[in-house]
């Protein structure tokens, strides 16, 4: 799937996340009718952030790795009904002071809130990739947020249900479109997914013509390594994920450090025997411990060719 | 002997005098406007608004007022710029039955400067003391409850958080006998006393059924201190103030302060904050009237309900409502209120507050016309489906038409199996096919010239490579060395 693509889903993901919670919400409302309204708002903010985690991270988990380990759904959803917790919770001060005066700016920056601390939950997978995903996130989930609360606001006299869906649906969107978004506006590089000897690999990454993002300051891990045997409890261990035989489970790093990116074993595959049975090649030549890449080099990485493309040639 | 001129002139100085007095009244809500369910009798959401009528200095009116269905008539509610009837209308007072339970919470300071003698000889403790039980003139067993708690700047948590809400008369004053004389070293927790008094009697209000009159009354003889050896973490300074204020302010209640003393030593502007009314009193007699006006203020209320103008509760979502009523008396002479703003929470639908009573229930029977609407049920099921498929076209179809040539449907095949085909797939005739060129077989696969297979023996291993023919590596083959 090209980063077009994964954008394209992730912000439909989104929107999911946001219909499927505005269902609940709903539903909710029509059983407990006597409740305060600052507890309405905190269960529809946190109601909010467990979909939109919990799809986020499957859905993510599903392209990018072999399969979606519960966990990590479970880790998503959590992250996610804290942030929203969080929200309708620094909301009520909020609505205690400008309630009365500015109604609308209250209900915007509900809205903004929500969105942007369930973007911040949501971002944190990533930061040890990608430090900027998490400020992405957050601006993204402002964004949607912003735009949820204006249609809440706008359209709530004229069609209540609907207002209040396309709130939800846009705050999802929006969060996903900005986890999405970080890395494909900050990408300094491209890895390419060209072919396979592997038909697993082939088959998962050869029609979608895969990518993956690359930024200067960040470190990769290429590997075979499933999910399931990761140890982290939120985030895969392997970012650049390939299931080929011909990889080792912790392959290589791939790394841009001072305006360059290089290439590298993995220490985990280092040793001799590892050598012999794990190929990486760039330009044709084995990699022994690490290569400097250039625009448009080829990567062989077991059975799998890689081509990296660059902007920052230097 | 007076003149006629000069009595005519005095007579007419009096009606002005007491003409002005009488347009200087008006109604304040006396309580946060309420959502209630009026279900079965309507669908429609309502709301119930409670007010009292107040001079110009805050005191109670008592006015001569219409019976129920009159003052019905001559009530306007006002929402935003929109003139509504209310359905139902009742004026409350002390001697009529209440519908509601009334909850009241009495913090009495306790603090050193209470234990000061006053010209009586009396201190201001033992003068609070024997003042409070004005408050319980006309206390209605089976709707009030009732609870008088001490606090200073010790244990203040503890100490009103184990309020007992008396639900008779005997009860009260044996918690106002019970009250801590105050120490010398006791201090002022002001704030922290107010926000704490709010929760203990909203966590009351739960248990009585309905939607009971609330009310909280602070007695201070001075300002909010808080000093080192008193309670960690109690409110202070500025901030501590607007927490509190804010406090009050979100939870709707009626909050009557009263400022007892020496006014220099109370510090008005906070209590003021702090309050929706606030009366000062520097002896017994100015004290019992505080504490009559604040029973007053509680038990005799005007209370309006009215129909929202829209058909069910979903349709409030997003709104905020500027709420305002007026009051056309006998004689002709308007009260009007200030303005509420009544605010449907940031996100959801708005909840209800509580329900109709059976008078409500009545009257919404007769006049709010019934909106049975099919259209408010279905209308979450269509926005459900409608943004549910606008999705699933999003997700399948529009992804076909921007990158089609990732997409590949299947056939079924004449053996009932399906195979794969892609959307430039072609039907090609057998010489074409033939025609066609192709990738060399792997070793082990190659066709012979006659069209046979070779045999494949034990030793023949299957390799697949890797297919290089879209990448660079193809083109830079010569340079490497695999």
């Amino acid at each position: 799937m090209s980063l077009y693509q994964t954008l394209y889903f992730m912000s439909l993901v989104g929107g999911m996340a946001g219909l499927f919670s505005w269902v609940l919400t709903a539903l909710i409302s029509t059983v407990l009718v006597s409740q305060s309204g600052w507890v309405s708002d905190l269960v529809s903010a946190t109601i909010l952030g467990a979909f939109i985690g919990g799809l986020t991270v499957a859905f993510s988990d599903h392209w990018s790795g072999n399969r979606i380990l519960p966990r990590w759904v479970i880790s998503g959803v959590l992250i996610g009904i804290t942030a929203g917790a969080a929200a309708g919770l620094v909301q009520v001060p909020i609505t205690n002071n400008l309630g009365d005066t500015s109604p609308v700016l209250t209900r915007l920056i509900a809205w903004m809130l929500a969105g942007s601390l369930i973007g911040l939950g949501l971002g944190l997978r990533w930061v040890g990739v990608n430090r900027a995903r998490v400020a992405h996130a957050f601006a993204g989930g402002l964004i949607g947020g912003a735009l949820g609360g204006l249609i809440f606001a706008g359209l709530a006299a004229s069609v209540p249900e609907l207002s209040q869906a396309l709130g939800f649906v846009f705050v999802g969107i929006g969060i996903c479109f900005g986890v999405t978004l970080a890395p494909i506006l900050l990408r300094d590089g491209v890895l390419q997914f060209v072919s396979s000897g592997d038909p697993r690999a082939q088959s998962k990454f050869g029609r979608a013509h895969k990518e993956w993002e690359i930024q200067q300051g960040d470190s990769y891990v290429i590997g075979s390594q499933s999910p399931d045997m990761s140890r982290s409890r939120y985030r895969p261990e392997i970012d650049i994920f390939i299931p080929d035989a011909g990889i080792a489970g912790r392959h290589a790093i791939l790394l841009g450090k001072a305006g360059r990116f290089y290439v590298a074993r993995h220490p985990n595959s280092a040793d001799q025997a590892s050598m012999a049975r794990y190929q990486l090649r760039v330009r044709g030549k084995t990699v022994v411990t690490s290569q400097e890449l250039r625009d448009s080099d080829d990567i062989l990485v077991g059975k799998t060719a890689l081509k990296f493309v660059t902007r920052r040639e230097k | 002997m007076i003149s006629p001129v000069r009595l005519a002139i005095s007579t007419l100085l009096m009606l002005c005098a007491a003409s002005a007095v009488a347009q200087s009244g008006h109604m304040d809500f006396a309580d946060r406007i309420r959502l209630v369910n009026c279900d079965p009798s309507t669908s429609k959401p309502c709301f119930r608004a409670a007010f009292n009528s107040v001079d110009a200095q805050g005191s109670p009116l008592d006015l001569n007022l219409p019976p129920g269905k009159d003052l019905r008539r001559q009530m306007t509610i006002k929402l935003d710029n929109q003139e509504i009837d209310p359905f139902f209308a009742v004026s409350q007072t002390g001697q009529t039955k209440a519908a509601r339970g009334r909850v009241a919470l009495i913090l009495v300071d306790i603090s050193g400067s209470m234990n000061i003698k006053l010209p009586s000889g009396s201190t201001r403790f033992e003068t609070a003391q024997q003042a409070l039980e004005q408050f319980l003139e006309g206390f209605d067993s089976s709707v009030d409850r009732v609870a008088i708690v001490p606090f200073e700047s010790h244990n203040v948590a503890p100490q009103i958080q184990a309020a007992q809400f008396a639900t008779n008369k005997t009860g009260a004053l044996l918690q106002i006998q019970a009250l801590t004389t105050p120490q010398p070293r006791n201090n002022t927790a002001l704030y922290s006393a107010v926000v704490l008094g709010l929760q203990v009697l909203a966590e009351q209000a739960q248990t009585v059924p309905g939607s009971p009159e609330t009310l909280l009354i602070v007695m201070t003889d001075g300002k909010n201190e808080v000093y080192k050896g008193d309670d960690p973490g109690l409110l202070d300074g500025p901030a501590g103030l607007q927490q509190a204020a804010n406090a009050v302010q979100a939870s709707g209640t009626q909050v009557i302060g009263i400022g007892f003393g020496d006014p220099a030593g109370i510090d008005t502007a906070a209590l003021r904050q702090l309050s929706t009314k606030l009366y000062m009193a520097d002896n017994l007699d100015r004290l019992k009237q505080a504490f009559s006006f604040a029973r007053t203020l509680q038990t005799n209320r005007i209370v309006a309900t009215f129909a929202a103008p829209v058909d069910d509760r979903s349709s409030l979502e997003g709104r905020t409502y500027h709420v305002s009523a007026s009051l056309t008396l006998p004689n002709g002479q308007h009260l009007e209120s200030g303005e509420k703003i009544w605010s449907a929470p940031e996100m959801s639908v708005p909840s209800f507050d509580g329900k109709c009573d059976t008078d409500e229930l009545k009257a919404a029977l007769q006049i709010v016309p019934s909106s049975t609407n099919w259209l408010t049920m279905l209308r979450p099921v269509l926005v459900f489906f409608g943004l549910g498929t606008l999705l699933l076209v999003l997700w399948f179809w529009v992804p076909r038409l921007v990158w089609p040539e990732q997409y590949i449907g299947t056939f079924t095949t004449q053996g009932g199996g399906s195979m794969r085909w892609t959307d430039r797939s072609q039907v090609w005739s057998k010489s074409r096919a033939a025609a066609r060129p192709s990738r060399p077989a792997p070793p082990g696969f190659e066709t012979r010239k006659d069209g046979v297979a070779p045999p494949r023996v034990p030793g023949d291993r299957t390799v697949v490579q890797p297919d290089f023919s879209k990448s660079r590596l193809q083109k830079r083959g010569d340079e490497r060395d695999y």
